[in-house]
């Protein structure tokens, strides 16, 4: 009770209240602080967009590329799996036919499988020109970009080769290839996995193909597998 | 002076919080496409895979690895797996005919990697008998 009026003394004076007359307007201050709330949302903003954005593009590079592994491995899967067999026009008819089908065939394709790349014979498939047999090689082209897996083939009617050699890229952003083949070579009595395949008269039973291809910044390791049905290799 | 005219011009507590709410809604709504969109990027990315594998494994039976009655499996490092089942093939309720020492096998596989759902590959496959002891 005492002390009240004293300390009512003590109390700073309220100033009195500036442009109660005046016009009224924001202060420096309140503009600054509204601005910095503004330029603070639109940078949280632009950063959600610029990741939304990227997360979806990224997305769809995805799925491009899953599209077109899928597509190259099927197409790999058709033509390995009739490879080393011959058109009409090129197995000899008679008496070969009759004792084993894939002795004539084999003799005149050959297959040569190297590590990095193998060379064989199949039917052309028909999406890609006239039917007929060619000499396909299946090989990584280094680029700026990684790589190519690269499928070339070359017209291979008999002993006359007709036209130059096509190509096509199979998949792109390949770092690296490696082939490996199964089976047992003439003078071995049990299948193995072989780095190289020279061998005149028989094809691999299965092929392997190690593939490391980069996504973005992402490293994709594959392991495929693909069998040589006309193969006489008794696994 | 009324009451009204003294009030300075500005935004009520009530208003800042709709426009939230409303800003809210709206982030929300964009965020759940993207995660949507990210799901769905890996459930096809899980599902090529799948494939892919469940294509190598089938050619593989029977070349590199043995065509033999019985079930396999295997787990993949990053989650899944897959299993193979081998059985001698049933034709109307009898064994398959074995011809020649040729006997017919309903080969399964199935293909499991999350998100994508179980890929399963039937296939029939002939192989020689083993060799009767005489």
């Amino acid at each position: 009770m005492i002390f009240r009026p004293s300390t009512r003394q003590l109390l700073p004076v309220a100033p009195a209240a500036p442009g109660k007359d005046g016009p009224t307007g924001v202060t420096l201050v309140e503009l600054l602080v509204a601005l910095s709330i503004l330029s603070l949302m639109a940078v949280l903003l632009l950063g959600g967009m610029h990741l939304g954005l990227r997360v979806w593009e990224s997305g769809g590079d995805r799925q491009v590329f899953e599209q077109r592994l899928e597509r190259a491995d099927g197409f790999l899967r058709q033509l390995l799996a009739q490879a080393g067999r011959a058109t009409p026009v090129i197995a000899t008819p008679g008496a070969e036919e009759i004792s084993g089908p894939a002795v004539t065939p084999i003799e005149k394709a050959g297959f040569v499988g190297e590590a990095d790349r193998m060379i064989f014979v199949a039917l052309l498939p028909y999406q890609l020109g006239s039917a007929g047999n060619c000499e396909f090689q299946l090989s990584r082209h280094s680029n700026d970009r990684g790589g190519n897996l690269v499928l070339s083939w070359r017209r291979n009617i008999g002993a006359m080769e007709t036209g130059g050699p096509a190509q096509t890229v199979l998949l792109a952003g390949v770092r690296s290839i490696r082939l490996a083949y199964f089976g047992h070579l003439t003078n071995e009595s049990a299948a193995a996995w072989h780095d190289s395949w020279a061998d005149p008269m028989g094809l691999p039973a299965l092929i392997r193909l190690d593939l490391s291809l980069s996504l973005g910044q992402e490293l994709v390791r594959l392991t495929l597998f693909y069998t040589v049905r006309f193969s006489n290799n008794g696994v | 002076m009324t009451r009204t005219n003294n009030a300075e011009a500005g935004f009520t507590l009530i208003e800042i919080l709709v426009s939230l709410v409303i800003l809210g809604i709206i982030l929300a709504t964009f965020a759940e496409v993207l995660s949507a969109s990210l799901l769905s990027s890996r459930r096809i990315d899980s599902g090529t895979e799948a494939l892919l594998f469940a294509r190598s494994t089938m050619d593989r039976i029977g070349r590199d690895l043995p065509l033999r009655a019985g079930l396999s499996r295997g787990a993949f490092p990053d989650g899944g797996g897959w299993s193979l089942s081998v059985s001698p093939a049933v034709v109307t309720g009898r064994p398959a005919a074995s011809l020649a020492g040729l006997s017919t096998y309903l080969v399964v596989l199935t293909v499991n990697k999350p998100p994508f759902s179980p890929v399963t590959l039937t296939s029939l496959r002939i192989a020689a008998l083993p060799a009767a002891t005489p």
